[in-house]
């Protein structure tokens, strides 16, 4: 338990650092200052009133700030605390209760604080520091005729416990998924890494949220550089709040205007931690079931963590059906409208009769009909998306239904559209990312439109528009196209396909790993 | 000025790349044709001849490049001639670059105009394709890097579809071999000057070049390596047409992929024409790095500018060239300018340093 008590100590310095910072410098660019000028504030042996007034006066816009006495006279105790952040079932039992005692048997202040049962306790004299732990869920307590005042941790946040990964579910393996609490997170990752070269750095990003983010890396495994470039590039955010990893990748990113995600983002811990072993960075960021992982490449938001709990051939089929599902969502649709536009010549005679009764009624070129088509396919699914569950049933009949089918009857489009544009739309669920799987959404219309205008060879133009693109980025300055540009023959095995697991000994080179060893020679032949 | 970091760097695999695809341009579907003019029959034994020239150009290249330790052809100049004078042969140099990659999306205007859309006026389809052309030349060397193993791979394939007009043709085409004598086979040799192009340009790879002991091999085993592609092709090409019917056609490897028969596509060729865009943009678009790299060198503009005027002025060039007659002209000008460069300047620079006694790098 070492590493985490060393985590909640450097958390708290690093909280306490910012904040006072924060506090001191007249907060920066910001021109929002408290009423009440806190910093290098001291508080020493006043009256118990004079303190908690001070410190009233320092958070007076929180009205949800509480005070509470024991005793009277000039032996009486107060207490300051914020009742939205404090677990009052722990206070009373752990605070109020055993001072009454103390009070009340006429006990001196050492054996007051020695009563309380709380471990993680401060003193502080500073009253911007005091303010710090007041707005951190802490009680404070003013001690007849002691300096400044003593802070017991008391906090609870309201969270969720541990449930199912909702979103990168799969059907073997570990089920667990992030929660919104840190800490939570934190435990989930170190229960499968009980490594002391886990490294953990506590930051704060947000000049009102201060939320804790964390940069995971493990030490002697994950290249330095990127450890050190990913904070750099966190600790550079300026920003008043940060709520979500999605936020934070598009701030960290390599080219924020690309469509495409440079950082995973992953809500299982079981992927985090293969990222780490991988020599990946791993950010955990408070208030969100997401973490963000990096450096991260093109192929890797296609694998998911269950290609390596199946068996290998499944795996590699699955792998291959999903690549081949994105280049079919990407295309598909295109395809066709290039071919029906300018190239009916490459369908053979028998294939052209078909589709030609198919479109004779048809009023549109085809590409009108596809992009009409697509952005139906779209609204209904954006549409699925927000609807509650039980009227989602509704949604499936008035798009199967009404749209799809009636909507052919009605001549304002052809069968064959219907089915080219809902298998690519099929085809686009199987990407296992949720943000790759949208910016292939994105990608697909424009693909759709050149190759409406200019055929095949638009189609190309496009194609290796994107292309050109993706083997220009990068994910904290790694190859995004590793293993393919830069052609490391030795990651194939864990791109496309999944070789046996015997096999899979090293790390990606991408990732520029110290150690690239991750397993023993092994063979396949069992001894 | 880009940085010349280890993110600005060519690994040697890159570089190996880079030579062997850049050749394998626009040329490639013509060549056979081109060279069966002369070599008759032998064209494959021509070719295979012509890869002497490349490993002739490859080995002058890095006689002098290795005598400058980590200069390009560009500092050369500058070493060898002064500031002045160096400047002056940078422009020619880069001019040159640059007619190649003009010349090499000028082609491919034309055969898409001839094969796809004969009514699409020419600046339109310029301008389709000069989006990624320039695109990637902008990115700089370490894309153009990459962007070649993936054009390698993204194209590879096509060779396969050679079992078609394989199984079609005549094997006896091909007999007997080297009868056309060593004369024809010479001259037909040289005719496929404008499809070992691109090799030149090592010339200006090689300071970004990451390690210089590796150049020597890496450029060999490509350039071979294009010529091995080339020969294969030549013998497809010359099993599959009899030599009467190889002159009347320009482009015999699209008219050869006619033939590709697969159940639910027919006139392969088609694809084939949209997926070659994949090379073209990595010849052409790595000429015209290595053309703004010099003008850039000698001429001291920014990026953006140099990269603006370039693409505005191939826009009205491209829509002057009319017919077949000019462009031949052109492409004639620019196998033989390009044949020269690539073998002859260098042993000349070599040469001059030599009596010069100048070497070393520039500090």
């Amino acid at each position: 338990m070492k590493g985490r008590d060393g985590r909640v100590k450097i958390l708290k310095e690093l909280l306490l650092s910012k904040l006072i910072e924060k506090l001191s410098t007249g907060q920066g660019q910001n021109d929002e200052r408290p009423d009440h000028d806190v910093a290098n504030e001291r508080i020493g042996t006043e009256d118990g009133e004079e303190k908690v007034r001070r410190v009233l006066a320092a958070v007076s816009h929180a009205q949800d700030v509480e005070t509470h006495r024991i005793g009277r006279g000039r032996s009486t105790i107060h207490l300051i605390f914020l009742k939205s952040l404090v677990d009052l079932n722990v206070q009373q039992r752990d605070v109020i209760k055993p001072m009454h005692l103390v009070v009340s048997k006429g006990g001196s202040t050492e054996q007051l604080r020695d009563t309380i049962s709380i471990n993680e306790r401060d003193k502080v004299v500073r009253l911007d520091e005091a303010v710090a732990y007041l707005l951190s869920g802490w009680t404070l307590v003013a001690m007849p005729g002691e300096e400044g005042l003593y802070g017991f941790k008391t906090s609870q946040v309201p969270g969720r416990g541990v449930s199912k990964a909702e979103n990168q579910s799969i059907v073997i393996g570990p089920q667990d998924g992030f929660t919104e609490s840190i800490d939570t997170n934190l435990s989930l990752i170190r229960k499968r890494l009980r490594t002391p070269n886990l490294r953990v750095e506590g930051m704060k990003v947000g000049e009102l949220t201060q939320t804790s983010v964390i940069v995971l890396s493990i030490k002697g495994v994950a290249n330095e550089e990127y450890v050190e470039e990913m904070k750099e590039r966190i600790g550079k955010i300026d920003v008043d709040a940060l709520i979500d990893s999605g936020t934070l990748a598009q701030w960290i990113d390599d080219q924020p205007l690309s469509p495409f995600p440079q950082f995973n983002l992953v809500e299982r811990p079981d992927s985090a931690c293969s990222g780490l072993i991988d020599g990946k960075v791993v950010v955990l960021i408070d208030g969100t079931p997401y973490v963000c992982m990096g450096p991260s490449s093109f192929i890797e938001f296609f694998h998911s963590p269950e290609d390596y709990f199946n068996r290998w051939m499944s795996s590699s089929l699955v792998r291959l059906l999903r690549l081949f599902g994105v280049v079919v969502s990407i295309t598909f649709s295109a395809i066709y409208v290039a071919v029906l536009t300018y190239h009916y010549e490459i369908i053979p005679a028998n294939m052209l009769k078909t589709i030609a009764q198919s479109r004779a009624r048809v009023p549109f070129p085809p590409l009108y009909e596809a992009v009409f088509l697509e952005l139906t396919l779209e609204v209904l699914r954006e549409a699925g998306v927000r609807l509650p569950t039980k009227v989602g049933q509704t949604m499936g009949i008035v798009g199967g239904i009404v749209i799809g089918q009636a909507a052919v009857s009605a001549g304002l489009t052809s069968n064959v559209m219907i089915i080219v544009v809902s298998l690519s739309a099929l085809a686009s669920f199987v990407t296992p990312s949720y943000v790759m799987g949208n910016a292939v959404r994105v990608i697909r219309f424009p693909i759709i439109l050149i190759a409406g205008l200019w055929g095949f060879i638009g189609l190309s133009v496009g194609l290796v528009t994107i292309l050109i693109h993706l083997l220009n980025l990068s994910s904290i300055g790694a190859p995004y196209m590793s293993p393919y540009a830069s052609l490391r023959l030795a990651d194939l095995k864990d791109t496309m396909i999944r070789v046996p697991t015997q096999l899979l000994t090293t790390r990606p080179a991408m990732t520029r790993a110290q150690k690239n060893k991750k397993a023993g020679n092994t063979s396949l032949k069992r001894k | 000025m880009e940085r010349q970091g280890p993110s600005n760097t060519l690994n040697s695999i890159q570089l190996m790349f880079l030579i062997h695809t850049v050749p394998i341009g626009v040329g490639i579907l013509g060549l056979v044709r081109f060279v069966a003019d002369k070599a008759g029959h032998d064209a494959p034994l021509a070719i295979l001849l012509s890869g002497v020239y490349t490993q002739a150009a490859v080995l002058f290249s890095w006689l002098l490049l290795r005598r400058f330790q980590t200069l390009g052809i560009y500092d050369i100049h500058r070493r060898l001639f002064g500031k002045w004078m160096g400047s002056v042969f940078s422009l020619l140099f880069a001019v040159y670059c640059l007619f190649a990659y003009f010349m090499t999306i000028r082609t491919f205007v034309e055969l898409v105009n001839t094969w796809m859309f004969p009514l699409t006026p020419v600046w339109l389809l310029t301008l389709l394709f000069m989006i990624p052309i320039v695109y990637s030349a902008f990115c700089g060397i370490r894309l153009l890097g990459r962007y070649a193993i993936s054009a390698f791979f993204l194209t590879a394939w096509i060779i396969l579809l050679a079992y078609f007009p394989l199984s079609t043709g005549t094997l006896s085409h091909l007999f007997p071999i080297g009868s056309v004598g060593l004369n024809d086979l010479f001259q037909g040799s040289l005719l496929s000057a404008l499809s070992l192009l691109g090799v030149e340009l090592l010339l200006v790879y090689y300071p970004y070049v990451a390690y210089k002991k590796d150049v020597l091999p890496a450029a060999s085993i490509a350039s071979w390596s294009t010529i091995l592609v080339y020969t294969v092709i030549a013998v497809v090409t010359i099993i599959f047409f009899s030599i009467g019917q190889l002159g009347k056609t320009i482009w015999p490897m699209l008219t050869m992929f006619k033939h590709v028969q697969v159940p639910f596509i027919e006139r392969f060729e088609t694809i084939i024409i949209a997926v070659w865009l994949v090379q073209v943009v990595n010849t052409s678009g790595t000429y015209l790095w290595a053309g703004i790299e010099g003008v850039r060198k000698a001429i001291p503009l920014k990026k953006g500018i140099v990269y603006s005027l370039i693409a505005a002025a191939t826009l009205p060039l491209s829509q002057m060239i009319n017919g077949r007659a000019e462009m031949n002209l052109l492409l004639n000008l620019l196998s033989k300018s390009g044949f020269y460069l690539m073998i002859g300047y260098p042993l000349l620079l070599w040469l001059i340093s030599l009596i010069l006694r100048r070497k070393g790098d520039a500090s």
